[in-house]
């Protein structure tokens, strides 16, 4: 638990690594991003691939695509409402999060904090349900309403981040003459960056998940697909979509892990 | 504002303490009296009765940099005024001819001027607490201003109803609008930014509870969407809401029986760790709505198989997939959360119970268990939020819950039935939230609660 009862997200889908990056490690880690980045292009792009897969696990059923969507439509969609929603809320977190840490902002921590602890205590398909009563059907709703919701993490993260950035180094930024920009740029930026990048990559898998939930609202993502898989009972169909949502989460991890890693 | 300033330093800070008790303090800690000064801007301290409470202030910090945060208020009350401001130019709330008829919205300026009065009531006041600024009084304001600003949409939703019944036939209803919520976002702010709830706040809620209580005894919110959905599903209503709780609580528990033991053997066992953790993992990638929809063929062909099973309810729909979906999706908290909790206990403190000869039963039970307990229930809670949330989706597969509502009013298009559930939803997840707050201030041993936390 942080100061305000914030905790900031640190989990990772991958275990830990030690530092130092080897080649291997380099090398090792473009072999997975390829293999993630095929798998998936090959199955988004190729009916007859879902088809062969989807038989395999589930005989039984028949029906093995959408009947009005391909699956490419779909995550073309669901790209872009993730991608969409997580980099409007990482300019906004960040943005916010350096004001707010900053000595003319500094006041308006706690609140952000305190309604940071706050908006997390509704679970994420609350919030996207709810953007129907409160903004209406299609996809800016679901846009907003994944943006509002992964706008906490991030922002949360940053404060953190800038929190923890060490009074000494600030010292000496200022005793070295440096502006205010150069001192917030050079000296805190990169110190506070890890934090904010996980607070991102947290961001995008929440995203990713709930972009699915989406669908009941009108944003049309692969959540049409798994929604329209239960309400037929056919769990190809769910699967044909998780599997798209799971690769797309694997992806990104991996990308995020290469640039955190600095490979 | 209490400090105690040495040499134009900040030397002592306390948080809402008053005089009486900081001298009570000083005499209790048997130091030198501290000095309880308030200080304002543009003054010298001074030392005086009794004030509203004070910012942690880091110590060593200069009295130019606290007179900054003085202006805090004020610059919190700009926030406020403006998301006032913005709530005047959205329709305040939306009338229908029946329920799913098209929406005819209302705002500000179709309001008569009594109600628009009372709504510009709140945000004057906080204008004025900015301007003033002082001490008690202007606490007080903020008081009134928070109790008024919940009153005021309330008294437009009781005004508007009778007229809008009048007007648009034996169907009308109507709905509160984008301006209203943005409305009440501002008094929101207005409770966040009060330091402490006082015992003025807690008059004001209960005489806005009594108001709304009256006006609906009087029938004031006969037509409003919500009400009426509510009255529509009768008892069925009360039946979801108690599904949805035993759904809940069913996952929870299954997850709590299998989680907490596993969560012990990754702890023990580094063969474990490196087997359930991955798993997990990948468990967490997949959307919850989808998790649900995956045990639809397993499980209607195990029950195909073992047609025992389907006397238990075992099949590929309905309320037993529901369940062990969401107790595998709230696995991953609580083990994440429990493995930390038991993991991150100080190694100094084992080895000190094992050097009093504590066996390693022992261990666990007087020293491990009670230390890792709070963060334990951390994960619970945590994980019973998000199923409570979850359980919304169990409608999808044919369980019941208050997800039906949520659905059924999608399906319909109709806004109402799908806030009602929601809202219950929301209802369901704060209080779940506030009983685990709760139970993990109570359970915390005495040798983890620092002061102030």
């Amino acid at each position: 638990m942080g100061r305000y009862g914030l905790k900031p997200s640190r989990q990772s889908a991958f275990p830990e690594k030690p530092l130092g990056s080897t080649r291997r490690d380099s090398a090792r880690s473009w072999i997975v991003l390829v293999l993630i980045a095929t798998a998936l292009v090959l199955y988004i792009s190729s009916e007859q691939v879902q088809r062969t897969i989807l038989s395999l696990i589930f005989p039984s059923e028949t029906q093995f695509t959408h009947t009005r969507k391909t699956i490419l439509q779909m995550t073309t969609a669901h790209i872009s409402l993730t991608l969409g929603a997580t980099l409007l809320s990482a300019v906004v977190g960040i943005v916010v999060g350096i004001a707010v840490t900053r000595k003319a902002g500094k006041d308006f921590q706690q609140l952000v904090l305190r309604l940071n602890s706050f908006i997390q205590t509704f679970p994420p398909s609350a919030v996207i349900i709810l953007a129907f009563p409160v903004l209406g059907f299609g996809w800016k709703p679901a846009l907003l309403a994944l943006f509002l919701y992964s706008l906490f993490p991030i922002l949360g993260n940053t404060v953190v981040g800038f929190q923890s950035v060490s009074p000494a180094v600030i010292d000496s930024a200022k005793g070295m003459g440096m502006t205010w920009f150069q001192q917030l740029w050079i000296a805190e930026f990169p110190q506070a960056l890890p934090m904010i990048f996980t607070g991102i990559r947290h961001s995008y898998i929440l995203n990713l998940g709930t972009a699915a939930i989406a669908a009941v609202i009108g944003g049309e993502g692969l959540g049409t697909i798994i929604i329209s898989g239960l309400t037929l009972r056919n769990s190809a169909l769910v699967l044909s979509g998780t599997i798209v949502i799971s690769l797309l989460a694997f992806l990104g991890e991996q990308l995020f892990h290469m640039v955190s890693s600095g490979r | 504002m209490y400090i105690r300033i040495y040499n134009q330093k900040v030397v002592k800070t306390t948080r809402s303490v008053d005089i009486g008790r900081c001298r009570h303090m000083s005499e209790e800690l048997d130091s030198p009296p501290l000095t309880c000064y308030l200080h304002r801007i543009g003054e010298t301290p001074v030392e005086t009765e009794r004030t509203e409470q004070a910012f942690a202030l880091p110590m060593g910090e200069h009295v130019g940099q606290f007179e900054s945060r003085l202006n805090f208020h004020r610059k919190l009350a700009a926030i406020v005024l403006l998301v006032f401001a913005v709530s005047f130019f959205f329709p305040f709330f939306f009338a229908r001819e029946n329920r799913i008829s098209a929406e005819i919205p209302g705002g500000i300026a179709e309001l008569a001027l009594l109600p628009t009065l009372l709504l510009l009531l709140p945000p004057t006041m906080i204008l004025l607490y900015a301007l003033i600024r002082n001490s008690r009084r202007s606490e007080w304001l903020l008081s009134f201003a928070g109790t008024l600003g919940l009153l005021a949409p309330l008294a437009v939703l009781a005004y508007v109803g009778p007229r809008v019944v009048s007007t648009l036939g034996p169907f009308a209803r109507y709905s509160p609008g984008s301006g209203m919520y943005l409305y009440l976002t501002a008094v929101a702010i207005v409770y966040l930014m009060k330091a402490r709830i006082r015992i003025g706040d807690y008059i004001g809620l209960a005489v806005a509870l009594a108001v709304v209580l009256a006006l609906g005894h009087q029938g004031s919110f006969n037509r409003l969407g919500i009400l009426l959905e509510a009255r529509n599903f009768g008892t069925r209503l009360s039946r979801e809401i108690l599904a949805h709780i035993r759904i809940t609580g069913i996952s929870i528990g299954i997850s709590v029986l299998v989680g907490i033991p596993l969560a012990l053997v990754t702890f023990q066992s580094r063969r474990m760790r490196k087997l359930v953790f991955p798993l997990l993992n990948v468990l967490q990638t997949i959307p919850g709505i989808a998790l649900f929809g995956l045990l639809i063929a397993p499980l209607a062909a195990l029950s195909q198989a073992f047609p025992q099973l389907r006397e238990w309810g075992i099949k590929g729909i309905g309320n037993t997939p529901a369940i062990i979906a969401l107790s595998m999706y709230a696995l991953y908290p609580i083990i994440r959360y429990s493995f930390t909790a038991i993991s991150s206990i100080d190694a100094s403190v084992v080895l000190a119970a094992q050097g009093m000869g504590m066996s390693s039963g022992q261990v666990w039970r007087i020293v491990r268990f009670p230390l890792a307990t709070p963060g334990i229930l951390h994960g619970i809670r945590v994980a019973l939020v998000q199923t409570i949330g979850n359980a919304t989706l169990a409608k999808l597969i044919g369980g019941d819950g208050l997800g039906v509502l949520v659905f059924e009013g999608l399906g319909q298009a109709s806004v109402d039935m799908v806030l009602l559930g929601m809202l219950l939803i929301i209802a369901l997840t704060v209080a779940a939230d506030r009983i685990f707050q709760i139970l993990i201030t109570v359970l915390t041993p005495v040798s983890l609660r620092r002061e102030g936390a």
